[in-house]
């Protein structure tokens, strides 16, 4: 396991597509503050807060990730690493958790990246922070991280489980397309711009076990719960990925 | 060029995504227009607004679709075989974006058909104002499925194309988001040009054919089509500018 864990994390560090990703995460957010600055000056003549620049990464967070992971793992399929990695008596567990070892880690970078480049987005385009701390930015940042490690194990689990067909370029990104418009959704639900959520019974705890667990909807701006939820609703992502992707990547056969 | 049309059309016809798509298509249109199965916030309206408001998914299922279909070109050689056979990469080209078009041709009839059906059930009937609102929408795909065979042709590599489509799609989502603010907000020349980059945007056309956008976001119906003729033009020209000149290196 250690030695097929050392070579996928030496691919992904030196991968071309992945640098990309880190590059754009870096300047993305600084681009979309340069804009919003450019529109809150000169339209209003306001000045940015801090809090501002916090939404770049929130908005692409999970799709950059499934870009990334996808770019990384299906390669294996196609240039034949898997079989390889097959002959040379590695198990099939092995291979697998390896690989999902290795998108947790593409997706922690990437939002590692996406963090430093608002924190410069910041410093360089607003007058500070005005309500959050240091703490409940780095707070607001572990979320994140944890919410890309989730998604990252989740669409390396899907990448690996349909690898070998074109099949396997689709559900990451539109699983984290589909699940970004269900977030927008129960968030309008739960926090209505004017007066409380109407939401009642069955329905509302539904949504608030979404909004609350469920790392796809961990992409805000802003922290809505505590950082104990996020660390289980990763840990739980992860583990299905983990669990799920195991039992079917043993069946599956390469083609 | 039409040997290699129908040489597209016979593959398309026995795609499995592309017969999946269209049943999908069916069901799912069929499920909501006879009110077996609606959205909370379109509860109140008549069916036909569920009908309309479901056709956003064919422009996604062409995002995700076309790199996939028109990948198997750059795959064991098939497009070397063609050029080799004496076809030009700008006559692969049109035929591929004619095939393309056909395909989204047939999965408009076949959304229409599953729309009528239900509303048939349910006992009410397709307007024919509904259906001009749904006309001027699927010109507005056209052009957006001539964007993504482009980008799908000129991208050779699969995962680069898949991504670039989809990461194209999630753009018209935010700008869809973004314009409805800015056209609610924005007035004298920047409305305008809100209006028109709105109007670019084939999200913002589904938007104004369900009748959830903002009234002023629509410019007429005229100036709707030159819009999407134009983003087809300009799609097309972007695919065959400098083609012949590629090298083909996988």
């Amino acid at each position: 396991m250690l030695r097929i864990l050392y070579s996928d994390l030496h691919k992904i560090i030196n991968s071309r597509g992945l640098k990309f990703s880190l590059w754009f995460c870096l300047i993305y957010p600084v681009v979309q503050a340069l804009v919003l600055y450019l529109v809150v000056h000169t339209y209003m003549g306001d000045e940015l807060a801090g809090e501002d620049t916090l939404f770049s990464y929130a908005s692409i967070g999970a799709l950059l990730v499934s870009a990334a992971v996808l770019y990384l793992t299906v390669s294996d399929f196609s240039d034949g690493t898997i079989k390889n990695k097959v002959i040379n008596g590695a198990k099939r567990s092995d291979i697998f958790c390896s690989a999902v070892c290795g998108g947790m880690f593409a997706g922690v970078l990437t939002s590692v990246f996406c963090a430093a480049g608002e924190l410069l987005a910041g410093f360089i385009f607003t007058k500070g922070y005005e309500i959050l701390t240091k703490a409940d930015i780095a707070k607001y940042f572990l979320a994140l991280a944890l919410a890309s490690a989730a998604v990252g194990a989740f669409a390396t689990m899907l990448v690996m489980i349909f690898g070998g067909s074109f099949f396997a370029y689709i559900p990451g990104l539109v699983i984290a397309f589909f699940f970004r418009v269900i977030s927008m959704r129960v968030a309008d639900k739960l926090y209505p711009e004017n007066g409380v959520t109407t939401l009642t019974g069955t329905r509302l705890k539904v949504y608030t076990l979404y909004d609350r667990y469920f790392p796809y909807a961990h992409f805000t701006n802003y922290l809505r719960w505590d950082l104990l939820s996020y660390v289980i609703g990763a840990a739980i992502l992860i583990a299905i990925s983990f669990i799920l992707g195991v039992i079917i990547f043993n069946r599956k056969e390469f083609k | 060029m039409f040997n290699n049309y129908k040489a597209g059309m016979v593959r398309l016809l026995k795609n499995i995504y592309f017969i999946g798509g269209c049943l999908i298509a069916f069901f799912v249109t069929f499920l909501f227009s006879s009110g077996n199965y609606t959205l909370p916030f379109l509860a109140k309206y008549p069916l036909i607004e569920s009908t309309v408001f479901v056709s956003a998914a064919i422009t996604l299922y062409f995002s995700a679709f076309t790199p996939l279909f028109m990948a198997s070109e750059y795959t064991d050689g098939f497009i070397r075989n063609r050029i080799i056979n004496g076809y030009s990469q700008k006559e692969i080209y049109f035929a591929m974006l004619l095939c393309m078009e056909s395909a989204l041709f047939i999965m408009t009839l076949v959304y229409l058909v599953g729309g009528g059906l239900g509303l048939l059930i349910a006992g009410e009937s397709m307007t024919s104002e509904a259906l001009s609102r749904i006309f001027i929408y699927i010109i507005a795909v056209f052009g957006y499925v001539a964007l993504m065979t482009t980008v799908s042709f000129r991208i050779t590599k699969l995962l680069g194309s898949v991504i670039t489509c989809v990461v194209i799609f999630n753009m018209t989502f935010n700008l869809v988001l973004f314009g409805n603010a800015l056209v609610a907000f924005s007035s004298g020349t920047v409305f305008k040009v809100a209006r028109i980059v709105y109007n670019i945007n084939v999200l913002g056309q589904w938007f104004i054919a369900t009748g959830l956008a903002d009234l002023e976001a629509n410019p007429g119906t005229a100036s709707q089509i030159v819009i999407s003729v134009c983003v087809f033009a300009v799609s097309v020209l972007a695919g065959i500018f400098g083609l012949s000149k590629r090298d083909l290196k996988n």
